[in-house]
């Protein structure tokens, strides 16, 4: 709870009262302050007075609340949020218990007389920043509705800020000397991205995948561990060497995708990761059955058949499953598996394997492999929502408040206890709050203008249905696949029929966000 | 140049007494507070925040007492290892662990304390949480910034259809007792329809004690090892459950709430039940539905219902940080504290504070704040015997036993009363016995 970052963060946010004396103070009550000064300034009459009183501006500015203090002893300006009077927010968030448990909890123990209300989510029930319902939706509810505080997803920004519906937060950064700097470098090229170098919104978390292994295995088998930045065909050449190795009887696979042993499922997981995609930019063609899918997918049938990728089929589950059946299903955590692919929220998986599986192998975790026509930069990362202040907004500043509390290290700490060290907060949290393997999703670097199209695209409502069907018969062609039966080209022709079929029930007028073509 | 020269001295001023107020008291020497409490989850969820925003400066240590999904039960040995280890300086606890705590004299008076804060306790916390938590002995050894209060709740929509009159403020038992009576001799009542549902009820006897507790009656004194049955207190609130047996307010078929809740289904007229039916009742009940004070102790109106209290604030005696353990528990109590969980949705119970119902904008919870108990942390509680060893499960069964044979005419209520004194007196010197010699067994065991 001490530390130097912890320290900065309190220079953001207000001090209770009783903790120190003095807490941050906005423009406004400044402004106030000042007012008060000139008055009395005026009633004393004398010549030097304005210039003291520039120079009381100029201070105030900078000694804030201990001006306060010296000047004003009985007349304390009113903050932003007062400690006794409400202070409402209107929030509107895909889940209101789920806002209050991340932000609305800690935000009103700090600040006692806050209260939030609720304006209606987009899609409600549908899920985070969720995008099929179309920008329309989320356009139409910042215009109409009171909201102080929206979440909306990553693609939408450029539009609704362009629209003129969000506020620009640099002035206010500015004036509270917040910088992004703490910020996951690749969030924050990609929000500067979206808003063309203002940002207009904070992204509290984003996601990506890793590629984790285990090193017990590598030493017993003698294969060289993987690296940061491997290509998927480096990758691919590592997990075959494991092909044959057995352990107690049982198969060792080279790669596994935690406890799916889907081949639709892996081929959609490792595309997005290349920026594969299923359709061009102008959404009039597929592209189900493009040169990089068929090598991909190849690749996958070879694993399978070879036996070096897991091919066990997936269990038919009937009714709810537990979590730890789950786990028991996932080659990886029974440490019969060398390398699995998955996204940041096995970090949760890993750390309650040993309690279900007794997975007890010393494992670690490099970044996702990339494409080998691409440079560093990793295709598999996601900002999952953006949070912004309507201009519309009636008490923005309070707002303000909030978003700059979402954004500190502590709150960030918050994050990795509550969801078990798996979420992956912009703002860093203090050194050894949560596993330190953690940072290898901090090191992964993005080239923002792809993540931010892909953003685009996948928020395209006719790209996400096609992306869906696509989906839905890669999963259904493979899931009761016998080894080595799978014939790629005849499945890749369905699946660019299934492509073509999902493009031309596009209503007319279409609903791409961009619509331009890209070459 | 001379004015110039002023106002870079005024500039120098204002740096320098910026300076002074910033090295004031949020830059003092690093405080430190190792916390000992639940699980992590627990913590996460109902403390850290409080703590971390009411002392972000110092360095808190929390220290689980439980691992995740699963509760350590302490006994006295295990207790002991635990504060030599952890050497914890506050102690969040349930009351059993607080009785352990407290019967091994581990615990620091928390008086003295409370007599030298500034604001004084009484004008931040609800009297009647003062007082359970003072209980018999009067002193102060733990505080809690939540406790769980009954109230009386009672379907309007049944007491209207069949005339009877909605309770009174300051209802006592017999009262409540013959307005359900009235509703099972309703002939027009609905047959699954109940007077009183009283959740945790199984038999008799449960109902007697609860009644006795309202009055404040024991029937055993585990000091002196003596029934204490014998007196015209008990023999009237004997009578008047048998009667209200008779009179079929309830049958010996009670199930409790193996059905689920009858009264939130709308199939009870009344129901006595903690706090926590108030908002479920706001959000799902179909039918109409008041509350008031759960029944008063006879002559002591302003004395009824019952608290709970399950997480205790405690001071062990070898706190290294037992000043800081009462700042932290001293903020728990705050105003502050109550105003925020005004507005948070899950909270382990109700705040504390005494000023919870304006806080909240809620005047009817004041039903939960103003009455005095009749029990306390450390009598007549939940979990509390009365008598030694077994001597309280084989005294229920007894009193069960005469019950049912007065219901079965097979005794009068008065026979059936005067029998019960001599034979439990039996029953105490059996439990005595088996405890003396457990005891003797114990010590020949740790001292072969």
């Amino acid at each position: 709870m001490k530390s130097e970052r912890d320290r900065w963060q309190r220079t953001l946010s207000d001090l209770p009262l009783g903790s120190g004396g003095f807490g941050s103070h906005t423009m406004k009550s400044v402004k106030e302050r000042i007012k008060m000064l000139e008055r009395r300034a005026r009633r004393r009459r004398r010549a030097a007075a304005t210039a003291i009183v520039a120079l009381l501006i100029a201070g105030a500015v900078v000694f804030r609340g201990d001006l306060t203090n010296l000047l004003t002893p009985k007349e304390t300006a009113k903050p932003v949020i007062s400690e006794t009077e409400t202070t409402t927010l209107n929030i509107m968030f895909w889940d209101n218990s789920t806002f209050m448990t991340m932000y609305g909890q800690p935000f009103i123990i700090r600040h006692p007389a806050v209260r939030f209300e609720y304006s209606a989510y987009p899609g409600a029930g549908t899920g985070v920043a969720n995008s099929s319902v179309g920008i329309d939706r989320y356009r139409e509810q910042l215009q109409q509705s009171h909201a102080d505080l929206v979440q909306i997803p990553l693609a939408y920004v450029s539009e609704l800020a362009a629209d003129g519906l969000l506020k620009p937060l640099g002035a206010w950064m500015k004036r509270d000397k917040l910088t992004d700097e703490s910020w996951n470098t690749a969030v924050r090229e990609t929000l500067r991205e979206a808003g063309g170098g203002e940002l207009y919104g904070f992204a509290p978390e984003f996601a990506g995948y890793a590629l984790y292994y285990n090193r017990d295995l590598f030493r017993e088998n003698g294969v060289p561990e993987p690296t940061d930045g491997m290509t998927w065909e480096e990758a691919m050449n590592t997990a075959a060497r494991f092909q044959g190795i057995k352990k107690e009887g049982k198969p060792v696979y080279g790669l596994s995708f935690g406890y799916s042993t889907n081949m639709g499922f892996e081929a959609m997981t490792i595309g997005d990761s290349q920026n594969l995609r299923l359709a061009n930019a102008g959404l009039d063609q597929a592209t189900a059955n493009a040169k990089g899918w068929l090598d991909l997918w190849t690749k996958l049938a070879d694993g399978h058949r070879e036996g070096w990728i897991n091919n066990v089929p997936d269990p038919e589950w009937e009714g709810g499953i537990d979590v730890n059946d789950l786990l028991k299903q996932d080659p990886f955590l029974n440490g019969r598996a060398a390398m699995t692919y998955a996204g940041n929220s096995y970090m949760q998986n890993l750390k309650d394997a040993p309690a279900a599986t007794g997975f007890e192998a010393d494992w670690a975790v490099v970044t996702q492999p990339r494409d080998k026509e691409r440079d560093q930069a990793i295709g598999a990362f996601e900002i999952p929502y953006i949070l912004a202040i309507p201009a519309k907004s009636a008490s923005a500043d309070a707002a303000w408040e909030l978003l700059k509390y979402i954004m500190t290290p502590s709150q960030s700490e918050r994050y990795i206890r509550l969801t078990r060290n798996s979420s992956l907060p912009t703002v860093a949290a203090n050194d050894g709050a949560g596993d330190s393997r953690s940072a290898v999703f901090y090191r992964a670097s993005v080239d923002p203008v792809q993540i931010l199209d892909t953003a685009k695209r996948n928020s395209d409502p006719v790209y996400s249905s096609l992306a869906a069907a696509v989906r839905t018969e890669a999963y259904n062609r493979t899931k009761d696949l016998a080894d080595g039966t799978l014939d790629v080209p005849a499945l890749l022709k369905e699946l660019q029929t299934k492509a073509e079929q999902a493009l031309q029930a596009k209503p007319a007028g279409g609903g791409s966000a961009s619509g331009e073509e890209t070459p | 140049m001379k004015k110039l020269a002023a106002l870079a001295a005024l500039a120098l001023l204002l740096t320098a007494v910026g300076g002074c107020v910033k090295g004031g008291p949020s830059h003092e020497a690093s405080k430190t507070l190792t916390v000992a409490c639940c699980s992590d989850y627990i913590y996460d969820l109902w403390y850290r925040d409080f703590i971390e925003t009411g002392f972000p400066d110092w360095d808190v240590k929390f220290v689980p007492m439980s691992q995740e999904n699963s509760y350590t039960s302490y006994d006295q040995a295990t207790m002991s290892a635990f504060l030599d280890h952890e050497k914890p300086d506050l102690m969040i606890v349930d009351s059993a662990q607080y009785r352990l705590l407290r019967s091994a004299d581990k615990l620091q008076n928390m008086d003295g304390w409370a007599a030298s804060s500034k604001t004084k306790l009484t004008e931040l916390v609800t009297p009647g949480v003062l007082e359970y938590l003072r209980g018999e002995s009067g002193s102060l050894y733990a505080l809690g910034p939540s406790f769980h209060a009954n109230a009386l709740y009672y379907n309007k929509d049944i007491l209207d259809q069949l005339g009877v009159p909605y309770p009174s403020e300051s209802i006592g038992w017999e009262q409540l007792l013959e307005l359900a009576g009235r509703v099972m001799q309703d002939p027009r009542r609905d047959k699954d329809t109940a007077g009183l549902f009283i959740p945790q009820l199984r038999s008799p006897f449960d109902l007697l004690r609860q009644v006795a507790g309202t009055e404040g009656l024991a029937y055993a004194n585990l000091q002196s090892g003596t029934v204490t049955f014998d007196s015209p207190g008990w023999e009237r609130l004997f009578k008047l459950v048998v009667s209200a047996y008779e009179r079929g307010v309830f049958t010996m078929e009670s199930a409790g709430m193996d059905n689920g809740n009858l009264f939130q289904q709308g199939h009870a007229a009344f129901t006595i039940d903690y706090d926590s039916l108030y908002p479920n009742l706001r959000e799902t009940a179909k039918f109409g539905w008041g509350m008031t004070a759960p029944p008063a102790r006879s002559g002591e109106p302003g004395r009824a219902g019952e608290i709970q209290m399950f997480n205790l604030f405690a001071i062990p005696a070898g706190a290294g940080h037992a000043e800081q353990a009462w700042e932290a528990i001293s903020y728990f109590m705050s105003e502050r504290v109550g105003r925020a969980r005004a507005g948070l949705l899950n909270a382990d119970g109700l705040p504390v504070q005494r000023d919870y119902p304006a806080l909240k904008q809620d005047s009817a919870l004041k039903i939960f704040y103003e009455p005095l108990p009749t029990n306390s942390l450390d009598k007549l509680g939940y979990g509390i015997n009365q008598g030694p060893g077994d001597f309280d499960a084989s005294f229920a069964e007894l009193v069960n036993g005469h019950i049912r044979s007065v219901l079965a005419d097979k005794e009068t209520s008065d026979a059936a009363f005067k029998a019960i004194q001599p034979e439990a007196e039996r029953l105490m010197q059996k439990a005595l016995a088996e405890q003396k010699a457990t005891t003797r067994s114990n010590a020949e065991t740790a001292g072969s």
